[in-house]
């Protein structure tokens, strides 16, 4: 069994060995193998490409730029999502923008160990995939199984445009898979893979019912909710998970909700604006004849993330929410 | 003392809310545990609510007759905290909540909450206590999305405040309300709202869903429908749209007996009661210029280019209106030859557009059918429809006499669009048609 977090690490390994432009750059990443040990013995394997950086996100990512601008692929970890704020300007300013000013590709890949686990508070538990899909240029990777971790980061590294990897913490050490999957990808053709998973949603669960878009550990919620839902009350949720939020599969999306006549979409990222008022905004006004109730979301609430776990448990969607919502939507 | 919340019980598997029909305590009431506080009415049965505790009714948040879904807080009880501790309910410490009471899961499912705190301040050191924040931008949040059919009680805040307009409960739809998906879905199929009025809708007060509206149609298949023809498809677009007006109808009975001697004495063609009626209703509209089917559309007085009048014929696939020209120019015998004419047309299906548009008004006989009255609707482009009703022998009263006479009579109906004209102006316009046909010979 592998789990997410050794699939991240997997597709690190194999970056490093099949592209030498490749390097990693972190905050102890080197012999201590990372905040999480998603760089565990890569040092020791990699001589020289597994750098532990200063402790500035702002740094870390400006040189990652510049070393993409000189030809190499890096990928940064920040130890926590919430910390890439410092390196924002980097990231939205340089990063993104540099291939519209230039016409030379960031290949950088940034990866954000995201969302909470109880008790990590506010600062330790932010989901951030919504602010960066925000800005164009940036390609938002949110991954919700161990085998799209492994395929997405080995695409993250091979395209060329600068990617915001999300990873969540929830699923690092408890969700696993059997084997990683076979993944072709040439790296030195810069991501033209017979055909990237990057960009394309996956139904996760096929239902009548209701459509819930979502996407990273929300998955598994919604999933929970869904067996929950058919198992006592014969409801059957369609969940569709968008494995990249940026680029958005909206016809994907269209197309569940064609099935079903009604969207639920649900995200662990602040409420106001983000992934899941895109996913309603695309249905309103481009799958309108499509909706038998109006397109609703479910978000956490408009405060900062808890650090009581019982909170934490309360203020993050969760199969019962998920269910919850579902259920009144279907009332509709 | 704490507090716990009365909640709307889990009252079946599929039981989503609940009507309250009787309250037996009021705020204040001190009441035993398991004691039975209201009775609440599902669609199945009438179920008791009992106190999940001993212990006094602080608040109650219903109104007899509110209907509140499973799990909705109907009050609050207070309660000692060795009842909590006993219950196994465990009540939170301190509540760092900036607007709202956070409550917090029992091990029975059971909600404990603390009193609340002043909403719009954040609570938390004491040096902060009287400074603002803005609370959590709930609109946005979706995290907990308000119960669509909750009714009952509108606009009143959690603390009473906020007097105002009555807000409308959280009630979708309702029955004459489709989704854009079930107008899409009619748009496609031709269907009109009033096709779908067999469609009991499951939705949120009676709308039909799309589900409920592919039931309907995939039951419809199963009696073997087959095509309407254009013919009954022009006259129900015809009917629906000119019942998109405030129609009215009124009546009154209309001697006859001068009419059908006149008509003895006529040559053939003969001309029938249909087109007498015709030609008084056309010639009593001369009178006043057209006022009685001069038409209000979008604020203007629309009167009539001529006094072209419609009657309606029976054909196989429904009825025909041809339009007889300027029927106040000619007199009734001028009249009876392009009448049969035009009969004879209609019933073998010959008509042209040019023998059917343009009338002002029509006449319609549905007494050979037996109907002594009837509410007809006029066409949709036609002001007003003229019907006369099955022949009667009827007494009447005379003067000269002093005895009942037997007269034939027939009821005469005026459909008229109510927006345009009154039902005095109907009146009159009836009773000048009554003069004309007592003068058969003038018409």
């Amino acid at each position: 069994m592998i789990t997410y977090l050794e699939a991240i690490r997997a597709a690190q390994q194999r970056a490093l060995r099949e592209d030498e432009r490749v390097f990693l750059y972190g905050q102890d990443i080197g012999r201590f193998g990372g905040a999480f040990k998603a760089t565990k013995g890569l040092a020791a394997e990699f001589p020289g490409r597994v750098i532990d950086s200063p402790i500035s996100e702002d740094a870390q990512v400006g040189l990652a730029v510049g070393a993409a601008l000189e030809g190499m692929r890096p990928i940064v970890e920040m130890q926590f999502a919430d910390f890439s704020s410092v390196a924002f300007n980097q990231i939205i300013n340089q990063a993104a923008t540099l291939f519209w000013r230039t016409q030379m590709p960031c290949p950088i890949v940034v990866r954000l160990p995201s969302g909470g686990t109880a008790g990590s508070g506010p600062f330790h538990s932010q989901c951030m995939e919504s602010l960066y899909a925000h800005y164009p240029g940036l390609v938002v990777m949110t991954p919700a199984t161990v085998e799209d971790a492994y395929t997405l980061l080995l695409e993250a590294v091979a395209i060329d445009d600068p990617v915001v990897f999300c990873e969540h913490k929830l699923l690092y050490y408890h969700l696993k898979a059997a084997r990683l999957p076979e993944v072709q990808i040439s790296f030195q053709r810069n991501g033209h893979a017979p055909a990237l998973t990057a960009g394309r949603a996956r139904l996760a669960r096929a239902g009548r019912d209701l459509t819930v878009v979502t996407y990273s550990a929300t998955v598994h919620e919604a999933l929970a909710a869904a067996a929950e839902l058919s198992r006592k009350e014969g409801i059957e949720l369609e969940i569709v998970d968008l494995r990249t939020v940026k680029p958005l599969d909206t016809q994907t999306v269209l197309a569940s909700v064609a099935r079903t006549g009604r969207l639920l979409a649900v995200g662990e990222s602040m409420p106001w604006g983000g992934v899941t008022a895109e996913v309603v905004a695309r249905v309103a006004s481009e799958g309108f004849s499509l909706l038998d109730a109006p397109p609703r979301r479910l978000n956490p609430p408009d405060t900062p993330v808890p650090s009581h776990p019982n909170l934490w448990h309360a203020h993050r969607p969760g199969a019962e929410s998920i269910a919850r919502a579902a259920r009144d939507l279907l009332r509709y | 003392m704490p507090r716990i919340p009365l909640l709307m019980p889990q009252l079946g598997e599929s039981i989503a809310e609940a009507t309250v029909v009787n309250i037996g305590i009021k705020v204040g009431d001190t009441v035993q545990g398991d004691q039975d506080i209201m009775e609440v009415e599902t669609n199945k049965a009438v179920l008791n609510v009992s106190a999940p505790a001993p212990g006094r009714i602080l608040e109650l948040n219903v109104e007899p007759q509110g209907t509140y879904p499973v799990g909705a807080v109907l009050g609050y009880l207070e309660v000692t905290a060795a009842d909590i501790a006993r219950l196994g309910l465990t009540a939170p410490a301190d509540t760092a909540s900036a607007h709202r009471v956070e409550s917090q899961q029992g091990a029975d499912g059971t909600t404990v909450e603390m009193p609340e705190t002043e909403p719009g301040v954040a609570s938390g050191s004491d040096d902060d206590a009287d400074r603002p924040h803005f609370g959590p931008d709930e609109t946005n949040t979706g995290g907990d999305i308000f119960p669509i059919s909750q009714t009952g009680s509108a606009n009143r805040g959690e603390n009473g405040e906020g007097v105002g307009l009555p807000v409308p409960a959280r009630v979708a739809g309702g029955a004459g309300w489709f989704s854009p998906r079930v107008q899409a879905r009619m748009r496609e199929l031709g269907l009109q709202p009033g096709d779908l009025a067999g469609v009991a809708g499951t939705g949120t007060g009676g709308r039909p869903t799309v589900a409920d509206v592919e039931k309907f149609l995939a039951g419809i298949e199963a009696h073997a429908p087959r095509p309407a023809s254009a013919m009954r498809l022009a006259i129900a677009d015809a009917m629906r749209r000119s019942w998109t007006r405030p129609l009215a109808t009124v009546g009154r009975p209309i001697v006859l007996d001068a009419l059908f001697a006149h008509r003895a004495t006529c040559a053939e063609p003969k001309p029938g009661l249909a087109l007498y009626a015709l030609r008084a209703l056309a010639l009593a509209l001369a009178e006043t210029r057209g006022a009685a089917v001069t038409r209000l559309i979008g604020g203007k007085l629309v009167p009539p280019a001529a006094l072209d009048i419609g009657f309606a014929v029976e054909a196989t696939e429904g009825i025909v209106v041809p339009v007889l020209r300027a029927a106040d120019k000619s007199p009734l015998r001028e009249l009876t030859g392009r009448y049969v004419e035009l009969l004879a047309l209609a019933q073998a299906r010959r008509l042209t557009p040019d023998d059917t548009e343009g009338a002002v008004a029509s006449v319609t006989n549905y007494g050979p059918f037996g109907l002594t009255w009837g509410t007809p609707i006029p066409l949709p482009d036609q002001a007003l429809i003229l019907g006369i009703g099955a022949l009667q022998k009827a007494p009447r009263w005379d003067e000269a006499t002093a005895a009942f006479l037997p007269v034939t009579q027939a009821e005469f109906t005026l459909t008229i669009d109510h927006r345009s004209l009154d039902g005095g102006g109907a009146g009159r316009l009836l009773a000048r048609i009554a003069e004309l046909l007592a003068k058969p010979a003038e018409l």
